[in-house]
């Protein structure tokens, strides 16, 4: 279903074709319907009856108008969500990187998590370096300046930048990204006391056996 | 349904409720918020998680208003309901306050926990457009000489951009955002302490319980402002005909 919604990564420009020729199609039916109705209400005229006949009655047909201007809108719309898919990402992933290969030298953005003990300073703190994973792959990022206070290993992190000719990313800012969960910090030590903590979920879930492979 | 959407039924079974729903919203605000400064501060983000128990509930009634106004517009539209009308064109105001409250907070939020003002990511773009789309019914609506062809354009406008709502709600899942993902309405239940989600939840109520509060006060002063207007006009017809104006058979 995916590879055909991804028409051989030309997705952007076969289904808006095909939603433009289906729009205008349908502005055609419409017209021709108005005008079918338009005769059909003057012969009616002519042989002394209403042009009122029809099965649906005024508010039905508003309704189905509605009803079906707003199928067909959603269509339309999950068609370009699914087709800008790849535009609609806020970052990559360090195994979107593997797998893309972008050139140095162009503006992108990585989101994982901070690898526990990755993290170095350098030139007395004015500069950073760690590494981000997601369970799968890592990529190393350098940045200079003050990281913000989320900031530390084990939590989500996405960092912008360009990548270096060794592989590195030269990060120009740094966001931290928390998880969805929210609690008080004695609940947090109770959990870890009865080992009952885990970390990042959303990261850490599928990553732990590639993780474990890769020591 | 048709029964209660008579406008005169209306202000009477509304001017009965109103005041016992104003005190109720009243008395949960003030629950809400002292609960809210009296949860424990997140583990994680300190007392910056306190901006949660408005910006939480503005966002979810952003988009409560938006189905709202949609709903209404549609029933505008098909039955032709001037109730609906009023409905619809009363919601949008409060919709947009509650999306730029949902934005400010969130961008305060942001500029503390995740270091930025504010980014382009697929969460924050589609509420902006939210914005927006609340502006643009409210600018439709006055842009035209007859007012009823203004609400019926601004009403299509109300239903197409009603698609951005399931896209905001699941654009936490379906793309990478910086935006954490759902903490309440999620599968396998909430991803938040009790002691933080219960100002949250009462707080929620307090909001929606507002919405309610003031689209009636709104409908209210709409109804009554269109009965003057419409009593202004008579009178001017009957000062018309007194003088001679316009009245049949007087130039005979």
């Amino acid at each position: 279903m995916t590879e055909f919604l991804a028409m051989g990564g030309y997705a952007a420009f076969v289904w808006p074709a095909y939603g433009a020729a289906a729009i205008v199609l349908g502005g055609f039916h419409d017209q021709r319907r108005g005008a079918l109705s338009l005769s059909r209400s003057r012969a009616g005229r002519a042989a002394g009856k209403t042009a009122g006949g029809d099965a649906m009655t005024r508010k039905q047909k508003r309704l189905a108008l509605v009803l079906g201007g707003m199928a067909s809108l959603g269509v339309a719309v999950a068609l370009v969500l699914s087709a800008f898919n790849d535009n609609l990402v806020f970052f990559y992933s360090p195994s979107d990187v593997a797998q893309k290969q972008p050139a140095a030298g162009r503006m992108l953005r990585i989101g994982g998590l901070v690898e526990e003990n990755s993290v170095a300073k350098f030139d007395g703190g004015a500069r950073i370096a760690f590494k981000v994973t997601d369970g799968v792959h890592d990529l190393s990022v350098s940045y200079v300046g003050v990281p913000p206070s989320l900031f530390r290993e084990g939590q989500g992190v996405i960092a912008e930048g360009k990548l270096d000719a060794s592989g590195t990313l030269q990060a120009a800012s740094i966001l931290a990204k928390h998880d969805e969960r929210y609690m008080p910090p004695e609940v947090v030590a109770a959990l870890k006391k009865a080992g009952q903590w885990r970390e990042d979920p959303a990261a850490s879930a599928p990553a732990s056996p590639a993780m474990e492979a890769q020591k | 349904m048709h029964r209660f959407a008579n406008p005169a039924r209306f202000m009477r079974l509304s001017s009965v409720v109103l005041p016992w729903l104003a005190a109720l919203t009243a008395l949960l605000l003030a629950a809400g918020l002292v609960l809210g400064f009296r949860a424990p501060p997140d583990y994680q983000q300190g007392d910056t998680v306190r901006i949660m128990f408005i910006h939480v509930p503005a966002a979810w009634m952003a988009m409560f208003c938006y189905s709202a106004l949609a709903a209404s517009s549609a029933a505008a539209l098909i039955w032709r309901h001037p109730l609906a009308e009023i409905a619809a064109q009363q919601t949008a105001p409060l919709g947009a306050g509650f999306t730029a409250i949902c934005l400010i907070s969130g961008s305060l939020w942001g500029a503390p926990m995740w270091g930025t003002w504010w980014v382009w990511d697929a969460r924050l773009t589609s509420v902006l457009v939210l914005f927006f789309l609340y502006l643009g019914y409210i600018a439709l609506v006055h842009a035209f000489d007859d007012p009823t062809r203004g609400i019926r354009a601004a009403s299509v406008l109300a239903l197409v951009g009603w698609i951005n709502v399931p896209i905001i709600k699941f654009s936490v899942d379906w793309w990478n955002t910086l935006h954490q993902p759902s903490s309440v309405m999620r599968l396998g239940g909430p991803t938040i302490d009790p002691s933080i989600l219960m100002p949250l939840l009462i707080m929620a109520l307090a909001f929606t319980l507002l919405f309610i509060v003031l689209l009636m006060i709104r409908m209210r002063a709409a109804l009554l402002e269109r009965k003057i207007r419409a009593l202004r006009q008579l009178e001017a017809e009957a000062a018309g005909s007194e003088y001679g104006y316009g009245a049949p058979g007087v130039s005979a």
